[in-house]
């Protein structure tokens, strides 16, 4: 009783957690619900893989070559700062709605993995890539025996710290962009109908897809740096 | 089979730390002997092609493969013994010849432990091991016997001496009773 007199308009501006759960429980009983965490996962997770592979590439790539680190260094720098809304808005004018959240989420990945891997690879014991250079090892145990030990715990933060933001980012871009039969799509009606049930059963969708994909990913990096450790 | 030096010039900051220096080592032990600061590990550096002689040049045969114990151990910490080994080695790798190796070094009981927990004297003697058991033309051992007590000194010389056969042998060191054990030629710099 007390929580209901907290809610002014029967929790039309702040709804119960009952009533956003058992709303929650609702949408989960349609396929229209999965196909949308589906689709907003293939669009947002997509970007963060296709980021993620990008800004390894080119860590290495700048590792060696300094006119590659030079060049990005701006290009970074602007991503960093730029507010995502502006990148959004631009994007719709070149990109589909569909296309908008994937390209969104992997502009906010890849700052955050690109300097990370840098420094891990930045950071990997010269003294042991010259033994392995007098020893003549090559190039593959090289990169599983020093490089990817050097690098994995940097790449591991960077992971952990951009996966939260890239579905933050990718469900704004939907939100805008209207993607049909995605979360984004869906909280956008919720918010236009004050359907705040909705709008907070979605946001737990995004917050619960996000953090159990951030420890499937980060699982899959530990298992990873434990066969490099063998 | 020689390595020949000529002319060798290497200089720090405007700090000289070889010059001119021109000599040299065929098959066989030769001690390179010289106070702290002159340039040993310099020299083999620029034996081991890591650094780039200011002037003058080192003259090794075609194809010519070096193995090294550096100043540093240079082991890969995560790893153990025999993971450290095959880091090097390969499919190369024979098991019974590396555990046979690091049982002589008094290594033997080290099991799975990874490099991290060894002593000083564990890693200096699996540094050693590893630079017998590569396949290799040359060694450069820089001190070697660093943090080994008198017993495990004894074995490590007895492993060179044994595994060194018919190979170029550069040893660093400041101990002239190491460079008699070993018989080996004296190179002052």
């Amino acid at each position: 009783m007390a929580f209901r007199a907290a809610l002014p308009h029967g929790g039309l501006l702040l709804p119960s957690p009952l009533s956003a759960l058992s709303r929650l429980f609702e949408l989960a009983g349609t396929a229209a619900f999965w196909q949308a965490v589906g689709n907003s996962t293939a669009h947002i997770f997509g970007g963060f893989l296709l980021s993620c592979a990008l800004a390894v590439v080119l860590a290495a790539a700048a590792a060696r070559l300094p006119a590659v680190r030079e060049l990005l260094y701006p290009l970074v720098a602007a991503v960093k700062a730029v507010p995502v809304v502006s990148f959004v808005i631009l994007a719709l004018v070149w990109l589909d709605s569909h296309t908008l959240p994937l390209f969104i989420s992997a502009l906010m990945v890849f700052p955050p993995v690109y300097l990370n891997v840098l420094s891990g690879i930045d950071g990997a014991d010269r003294s042991l890539l010259e033994m392995a250079a007098v020893f003549h090892v090559p190039l593959w145990r090289r990169l599983r025996g020093i490089w990817l030990p050097a690098v994995l715990p940097y790449f591991r933060s960077a992971v952990s710290l951009s996966l939260g933001l890239c579905w933050k980012a990718g469900a704004a871009a939907e939100v805008i962009g209207l993607p049909a039969g995605t979360i984004g799509e869906r909280l956008y009606t919720a918010k236009v109908y004050f359907q705040t049930p909705d709008l907070f059963a979605w946001t737990a969708v995004i917050v619960a897809v996000s953090v159990v994909f951030e420890k499937l990913f980060l699982r899959a990096v530990d298992t990873l740096a434990g066969k490099a450790g063998r | 089979m020689e390595v020949r030096v000529e002319n060798l010039c290497k200089a720090y900051g405007g700090k000289t730390v070889l010059d001119h220096l021109s000599f040299t080592v065929e098959r066989g032990v030769t001690c390179v002997m010289a106070p702290s600061g002159s340039g040993k590990t310099t020299l083999l550096r620029l034996l081991l092609g890591l650094e780039t002689p200011d002037s003058g040049r080192v003259i090794v045969p075609e194809g010519l493969r070096w193995a090294a114990v550096f100043q540093e151990d240079r082991l890969l910490e995560h790893l153990d013994a025999l993971g450290n080994l095959r880091f090097v080695l390969g499919a190369a790798l024979e098991e019974s010849q590396a555990r046979q190796m690091l049982k002589e070094l008094g290594l033997g009981d080290a099991g799975g432990k990874p490099v991290r927990a060894y002593s000083g004297g564990m890693k200096r003697r699996l540094a050693l091991c590893r630079a017998l058991l590569a396949p290799s033309d040359a060694l450069a051992l820089d001190e070697p016997f660093t943090g080994l007590d008198g017993e495990n000194r004894s074995r490590a010389m007895e492993s060179i001496r044994r595994r060194s056969a018919g190979k170029i042998v550069i040893l660093v060191t400041h101990e002239a009773a190491s460079a008699a054990a070993l018989e080996a030629k004296i190179l002052r710099l």
